[in-house]
């Protein structure tokens, strides 16, 4: 939609008293969730022109208003969410203390173009700066306090050390996304330990999709697999490894299996997309296999 | 000047995370339990709230607004835009019921801020209809269209009294066009 001056007119109360333009209008339908495809546009439009200083004023307003109008006392967050939320959380914000996806490109990678995040309104630019300086700190902080013990390293001192580890090649399904993958997931009941390794796998948008692991485990149903972790693969050359962040113990895995979900993962999965399987041979498949 | 537990998180201080769910999950919960139809869809909203807290935590500045309020702000957004995706339905239109969400009676009371009472106050300072359509559209989650159904009003008068409410409040919270600060930034 062409901005017009007349258009801020368009639809303002007849006695015009506080409404002063069509932003004013835009911006208190947006937090009170009123705004129309066509209108979000014609906002982001309108929040690129100088005066678009106040675009989170009525945003606050609903918000604590929203609060002001909340019955206590409340109801806290469940325990099994609770964990889900603080998992998910040690895996978003860049632990300065534990190891984060690596990956090993096992040649010099391409340049690759990664999308740009949606840009919802000039909000964004006024805070790029700030945003850039924040995630230079941040790395920087992160890469301050880097652990000594990469996950390569992890991966091998388990295979090396540990007894009972499982190595347990993917098998890939028609999805797209595992194309080209291959790779395998380690996995130690006794340390509760596992990493998987994957090449090949599709590059995601986390601000999209996540791959999300989930385990099969004797002491859970089938229909709810424990969940193994939300990760994303950060280049689509070369290797990266994965540690496995099980949200419960687990008894003896019979199968690993990726999905790809909405950003941050699920509770329950539709199992719509499952790109890759590590299936436990069972005590027979084993002793077949070896005669 | 005391570091918020949000300024913490964005410095990458794990255990405020902790810290942070304890004070503020009981909000996000009840924020999305009241905007979604059932727990499991509660669930799922609540996981991708936080996913946004913890990616905007950086953008958080006390100096504009409280800890609660930024949070409930994140909250609003992120439950509308499961509102506009379809993957979501308001509470009002479930037909799904469950029982009352239990209260634990030792819990901790949740400070809401000054800015939630201040707000709750300057709502009572409106016209009755313009307070009327803000408490369906902002606590009962109705779209205007279903407020104009539900008050028998055309639909362009509740947007104009829904409009005209907030900028009352606006002006009743003392914030000027174009630098607003609830929270006291001069």
């Amino acid at each position: 939609m062409n901005y017009q001056p007349e258009n801020f007119q368009r639809d303002l109360p007849e006695d015009g008293s506080d409404f002063s333009d069509r932003l004013t209008v835009l911006l208190a339908d947006r937090a009170l969730g009123e705004l129309t495809a066509e209108d979000a546009g014609e906002l982001d439009a309108l929040l690129k022109l100088p005066q678009s200083d106040d675009c989170e004023a009525f945003d606050r307003i609903t918000a604590a208003l929203e609060l002001g109008l909340l019955v206590e006392p409340l109801e806290p967050l469940p325990d099994h969410l609770r964990q889900k939320v603080l998992a998910a959380a040690m895996r978003e914000i860049a632990p300065a203390n534990q190891p984060r996806v690596e990956a090993i490109p096992s040649q010099i990678p391409a340049a690759t173009s990664r999308k740009s995040p949606p840009r919802s309104s000039g909000w964004f630019m006024r805070f790029a700066p700030t945003l850039a300086a924040a995630a230079i700190l941040l790395i920087a902080f992160s890469l301050s306090f880097r652990p000594k013990v990469s996950p390569i390293a992890a991966r091998q001192s388990l295979l090396d050390s540990a007894k009972d580890v499982v190595l347990l090649s993917w098998t890939a399904t028609e999805d797209p996304a595992a194309h080209s993958a291959s790779g395998d997931v380690a996995w130690s009941n006794s340390r509760q330990t596992g990493y998987m390794r994957f090449s090949g796998l599709r590059q995601n948008d986390p601000l999209l999709e996540q791959y999300q692991l989930w385990i099969f485990d004797p002491s859970q149903d089938a229909r709810y697999p424990v969940d193994g972790g939300v990760f994303n693969i950060d280049r689509s050359t070369g290797e990266a490894i994965i540690p496995i962040s099980a949200s419960l113990h687990l008894t003896g895995p019979t199968l690993f299996a990726i999905t790809i979900e909405k950003p941050g993962g699920v509770v329950v999965s539709d199992r719509k997309r499952l790109p890759l399987l590590a299936k436990v041979p069972s005590v027979s498949e084993t002793k077949s296999k070896g005669q | 000047m005391t570091t918020s537990i949000l300024q913490r998180i964005a410095a990458g201080d794990n255990a405020a995370v902790a810290e942070f769910l304890t004070h503020y999950g009981g909000v996000v919960w009840a924020l999305a339990r009241r905007a979604c139809p059932n727990r499991a869809d509660a669930e799922d909203a609540v996981q991708e709230i936080f996913l946004q807290v913890w990616r905007g935590a950086a953008q958080y500045d006390p100096a504009v607004s409280s800890e609660p309020t930024f949070i409930a702000m994140l909250a609003r957004r992120k439950l509308i835009d499961r509102f506009r995706r379809g993957k979501n339905k308001l509470a009002a239109q479930s037909l799904e019921v469950e029982p009352p969400a239990p209260v634990l009676s030792d819990s901790d009371p949740v400070e809401l801020g000054e800015e939630a009472a201040r707000a709750r106050e300057a709502l009572e300072q409106l016209r009755p209809e313009e307070k009327q359509i803000l408490i369906l559209s902002i606590e009962q989650g109705l779209t205007h269209s279903q407020i104009a159904e539900k008050l028998q009003m055309a639909l362009g008068t509740v947007k104009s009294h829904a409009r005209r409410g907030l900028v009352r409040l606006r002006d009743h919270l003392g914030v000027p066009q174009g630098t607003y600060q609830m929270g006291g930034r001069s």
